[in-house]
């Protein structure tokens, strides 16, 4: 048995009174990609914003491998107003001490399409390009874990459905696990990823 | 980021400055000393940091920076408006002896008998009253004492400054409790209150009140502006007739880094000849040199009134505490 | 968020260090004799107490009644000369308190509690009107929208309940510059009725060698605003609620004459009258003058200038030092406060409040026993000294700004950097600070403006002595009124230059 990246054992994160994951285990292994469901503040986001260390947890562990190596695309996208792409690309990529990366920036633009917004900052961007551009942001760090919040929840069905393709675009690049959390069960069905339902604070595989 | 940069240098080039050969700490107006102190640093060609006292401090903020700075003095020379602060300085230690040869003339009540500090330059306690009006105003301290003449008067409240001195300085030919006693009988008789000298020379100028008891240089600047006042100078005396005189003061500090230089300024400030520019000012401080010709208007001691001989170093000892008597009277 | 094994967090304590809490040190040890201090707090005290809570009071609520209309309709609707008015809003800010009271004292011969009441409103009444449109920015333009298709009473009453916590920042700001005031209400007593306010106690107390006195009587007030700061913080963070949704704009409404003459006449009131008056009085003469009106202005100006030019320069150095300083400290100290929560926070923030609500003269006294040493001589005597005084004491201001920049910021921003390994150094400058600029600069403004208005503690410094504020305020006591209008008016003339530069050139086509 391949050693898991992500432990997750006993997990409690409570919000005041309010508890939101109650007892939560979970292990991921290299390369797995499973999808989170549950319904509006059932705690999903919770638990990535705990994976990824943005959010302090009440009790239990959670060990990543890789913990330089677990980035998230957020709901919102989360680029930074005042950079334009291949800054944003360039920065991200030397934080995470990787090498050549300008060269590797340029590369990965052209890979998804969007070697013509290498100067453009993402206030002139389009839904579709500035998507494609957190992406790239992700990848280009060589992620061992990827932590998809929400990724498509804000988007029509027309966009929905070229979301799905660009995520399956995306992860045909990369290696990383991935954890992808929504309350629409087609996105992950689309994906053909292994559901886990979040409910009363755990987790319960189908 | 170059530009920032460059601002950045200009700003820090600027932060830079190279040490003063003389430091003079200044409580006397700032509109009136700092010519006379520049004038002094062209005729010597050096450089002089003047730093000055705001008016509402009166004075104390100087003597207070005076002492913070006792264990690395940065002074040379204290110029004080007043004299009580100076005697302070000296009984803390902070002054030392100097005795300036152009003050000669100048009468040994005003000069320290150590010769720590040395008077000239003084104001008056004067009663300015005005003249285009039938005004009752008091001759003496204790016509104040009667409504006759309080109710159409004020006075500046004795927290600070010359008033506070005047007020010591009776405190402590009788006592803090006569003293209140006096306020609180002059209040009742109807005397009004100012924030201070000069406020209450603009309230008999506005003919707010008829009279103010205040300092010749306040009056000064009323009649210069053209308002009808004239100045009686108020016997104080208790037993003895006179009115009280406030000189200016100035004394070398110990360890003034520029001893030298600084004898020369105190020379040139106590000389007769600096003694008449201030004559000549707005103010129209009174020179204490004998034999000065002084400008029309201004009435020499003793020739003109008599003079009370004050115990500056008692009164500069019970200073402390009647600020704090008077502040609880009146800061309500 | 931020350990001591990060060089920048060794910066914020070093900087903070020097600037706030080492000159502080002297007083702080002195609110240990406040028990003693309680024993003489007698009828006399409490009166004088009351007396300034209820002033600063009156005050917070006059500056609301003028501030928040005029953000209100300066920031949600486009009327006749609504730029002109958004223009000169922040040169009212500008204007010294002193000026101000002086100004108005010309006008109506107003005086007396009342007239420092007015006066302190009208001096910080741009407070709440700059903070309601700063946040009339941040509103939905989906929820206004939908209030105001239903009635425009409705959208008029969703502005005010979206605007209100702004409003009583301002106001609150108001209160706690009021209370420590000593200089209006000194000036009202002079020209008018006498009446003692709270910090007149402070101040006297303060100018006696044992400056402690001064700081430990201050504890009162002290505690007050403390109190009403550690207030705000809740409603500063109920703000910073970052919209994705699109902001509304200013749009037109019926009756815009009468919305631009209402705005008239409240920048009038703040800005026009006091401008007009000081102008006025630059060429004033007394009874026995000969010459005119324009001579006696023209000569003011030139004395003001040839008088007051070299206390400028040096004045805007350390004011500009002062402020440089905060605008790179701040936004890290933002980023501290965003981090932190609970009792941390609190006495983070009471640590970097305090320089700037205890008495100026303390921490004067207080920097002149830590840093008058005979190996420190150069440092002692240049501006730097009353530079980092200045940004130790106005360091709040520019915090509180950078607070609500950050947390006007998605959240998914700093997160996605931290994620990425991005250091504190570049999370702080290289995102916050260059995407909000334009906050770091208002923080820096707002503090050189303070700077510039610094009295107590310029006096006690070698190198702050000669200051501006210091040259203004014996000229004012000595009447030399054609000087002091003109002096003041030239002072604020270059203050506000940038700003009519930067509007300006921000319409030009470009």
């Amino acid at each position: 048995m391949t050693h898991p990246i992500l432990n997750i054992q006993q997990l409690c994160k409570s919000f005041g009174e309010q508890s939101v994951l109650h007892g939560l285990d979970m292990q991921l292994e290299a390369g797995q990609r499973i999808a989170i469901l549950g319904e509006s503040g059932c705690g999903k986001s919770t638990l990535l914003r705990v994976i990824s260390g943005l959010e302090e947890y009440n009790s239990g562990q959670v060990t990543l491998e890789h913990p330089r190596r677990c980035l998230m695309v957020f709901q919102d996208l989360g680029l930074w107003p005042s950079h334009t792409s291949m800054q944003q690309l360039i920065m991200a990529a030397k934080a995470s001490k990787i090498d050549d990366a300008a060269a590797k920036a340029e590369h990965l633009l052209e890979q998804l399409q969007i070697s013509h917004i290498a100067d453009r900052k993402p206030a002139t961007l389009s839904g579709g390009e500035a998507r494609r551009l957190a992406f790239a942001r992700v990848l280009i760090c060589q992620p061992k874990l990827i932590l998809l919040d929400e990724a498509f929840s804000s988007l029509d069905a027309d966009n929905r459905q070229q979301g799905i393709e660009l995520l399956q675009e995306v992860l045909a690049l990369s290696s990383a696990a991935v954890i992808m959390v929504t309350h629409n069960q087609d996105d992950a069905t689309q994906l053909d990823f292994p559901i886990f339902d979040l409910v009363g604070g755990q987790l319960l595989a189908r | 980021m170059s530009k920032i940069f460059s601002i950045i240098c200009i700003l820090l080039l600027g932060a830079c400055s190279k040490p003063a050969e003389l430091v003079i700490y200044c409580s006397l107006d700032q509109d009136l000393s700092e010519q006379i102190i520049r004038d002094f640093e062209k005729k010597h060609d050096i450089e002089i940091n003047v730093q000055f006292d705001v008016e509402r401090n009166k004075t104390v903020g100087l003597v207070s920076r005076i002492i913070a700075e006792a264990k690395n003095p940065r002074a040379d020379v204290f110029w004080n408006n007043e004299i009580a602060h100076t005697i302070r300085l000296k009984d803390l230690g902070l002054t030392t002896a100097y005795a300036p040869a152009t003050a000669e003339g100048i009468p040994a009540i005003f000069i320290d008998a150590d010769n720590h500090y040395t008077g000239f330059a003084a104001r008056a306690r004067v009663i300015m009253y005005r003249t285009d009006i039938q005004v009752n105003y008091p001759k003496h301290l204790n016509d104040f004492l009667n409504s006759e003449y309080a109710e159409n008067g004020v006075m500046a409240q004795p927290l600070t400054g010359t008033t506070l001195s005047n007020f010591a300085y009776l405190i402590q030919q009788s006592s803090t409790a006569e003293v209140v006693q006096w306020f609180d009988d002059v209040k009742s008789a109807g005397l009004g209150f100012a924030a201070g000298n000069a406020d209450a020379m603009r309230r008999v100028c506005a003919g707010d009140y008829a009279w103010c008891f205040t300092d010749t240089d306040d009056a000064a600047k009323a009649v210069v502006n053209g308002y009808p006042v004239a100045i009686h100078y108020l016997d104080q005396g208790m037993g003895e007739n006179g009115a009280m005189l406030i000189p200016n003061s100035i004394c070398l500090l110990e360890g003034a880094q520029q001893n030298e230089m600084a004898k020369k300024f105190i020379d040139y400030v106590v000389s007769a000849e600096c003694e008449l520019r201030l004559a000549h000012s707005t103010s129209a401080q009174i020179p204490l040199h004998s034999g000065i010709t002084v400008p029309d208007g201004i009435l020499l001691p003793n020739r003109d009134y008599p003079v009370l001989d004050i115990p500056w170093a008692a009164v500069a000892a019970e200073l402390d505490d009647a600020a704090s008597t008077f502040q609880e009277l009146f800061v309500r | 968020m931020m350990t001591f094994k990060s060089p920048w967090a060794w910066l914020l304590a070093i900087v903070s260090l020097l600037c706030a809490w080492l000159p502080l040190m002297p007083s702080v040890v002195a609110f240990f004799d406040f028990p003693q201090w309680l024993g003489t707090l007698d009828s006399r005290l409490l009166l004088l107490l009351w007396r300034s809570i209820w002033m600063s009071s009156a005050a917070a609520i006059g500056s609301l009644i003028l501030g928040w209309p005029l953000g209100l309709f300066l920031g949600r609707y486009r009327f006749p000369l609504r730029s002109t008015y958004l223009l000169f809003l922040p040169l009212s800010l500008m204007l010294p308190p002193l000026m101000v009271a002086q100004a108005w004292y010309g006008l109506t011969g107003m005086s007396g509690v009342w007239a420092s009441v007015f006066s302190f409103a009208c001096c910080y009444a741009p407070l709440p009107a700059l903070l309601v449109i700063r946040s009339l920015k941040k509103q939905s333009s989906a929820s206004y929208d939908a209030a105001r298709m239903v009635s425009g009473g409705l959208g008029l009453r969703l502005l005010i309940s979206h605007t209100r916590g702004a409003a009583f920042v301002g106001a609150a700001l108001c209160f706690i510059f009021s209370i420590g005031d000593f200089a209006v209400p000194d000036y009202f007593a002079t020209v008018g009725d006498l009446f003692h306010v709270y910090s007149s106690e402070v101040f006297s107390n303060s100018r006696n060698s044992d400056f402690t006195a001064g700081a430990v009587s201050s504890l009162p007030l002290i505690v007050i605003s403390l109190a009403m700061l550690l207030g705000l913080l809740p409603w500063l963070k109920n703000q910073q609620q970052h919209t994705s949704q699109q902001c509304a704009e200013p749009h037109t409404v019926k009756h815009s004459m009468s919305l631009s003459v209402f705005c008239l006449g409240l920048t009038t009131i703040l800005v026009f009258a006091v401008i007009g008056r000081m102008y006025f009085e630059t060429g004033m003469r007394g009874p026995l003058a000969t010459s005119s009106w324009l001579q006696t202005s023209s000569k003011a100006f030139s004395d003001a200038f040839s008088l007051g030019r070299a206390d400028m320069i040096r004045t805007f150095q350390f004011a500009s030092i002062g402020a440089l300083i905060c605008m790179v400290v701040a936004p890290l100290w933002a980023f501290v406060f965003h981090y932190s929560s609970g009792l941390k926070r609190n006495l983070l923030f009471v640590l970097l409040v305090l320089p700037m609500l205890i008495p100026s003269l303390s921490l004067g006294f207080g920097s002149i026993v830590v840093f008058n040493q005979p190996y420190l001589d150069g440092f002692y005597n240049s501006i730097w000294l009353p530079a980092m005084l200045i940004a130790g004491r106005f360091m709040p201001i520019a915090v509180l700004i950078c607070i609500n920049a950050l947390g006007s910021q998605a959240a998914a921003v700093d997160n996605s950097a931290k994620l990425h390994g991005l250091s504190i150094g570049q999370r702080v400058y290289a995102l916050f600070v260059r995407n909000n600029w334009r906050a770091c600069l208002l923080g820096g403004a707002l503090v050189f403006v303070f700077a510039m208005r610094e009295l107590d503690f310029a006096i006690l410094l070698p190198a702050a002595n000669q200051s501006t504020a210091v040259r203004y305020y014996n000229a004012l006591h000595f009447s030399r009124d054609n000087f002091v209008a003109a002096f003041g008016l030239s002072i604020c003339f270059i203050l506000f230059l940038p700003v009519m530069l930067h509007s300006w050139l921000s319409k030009k086509p470009s």
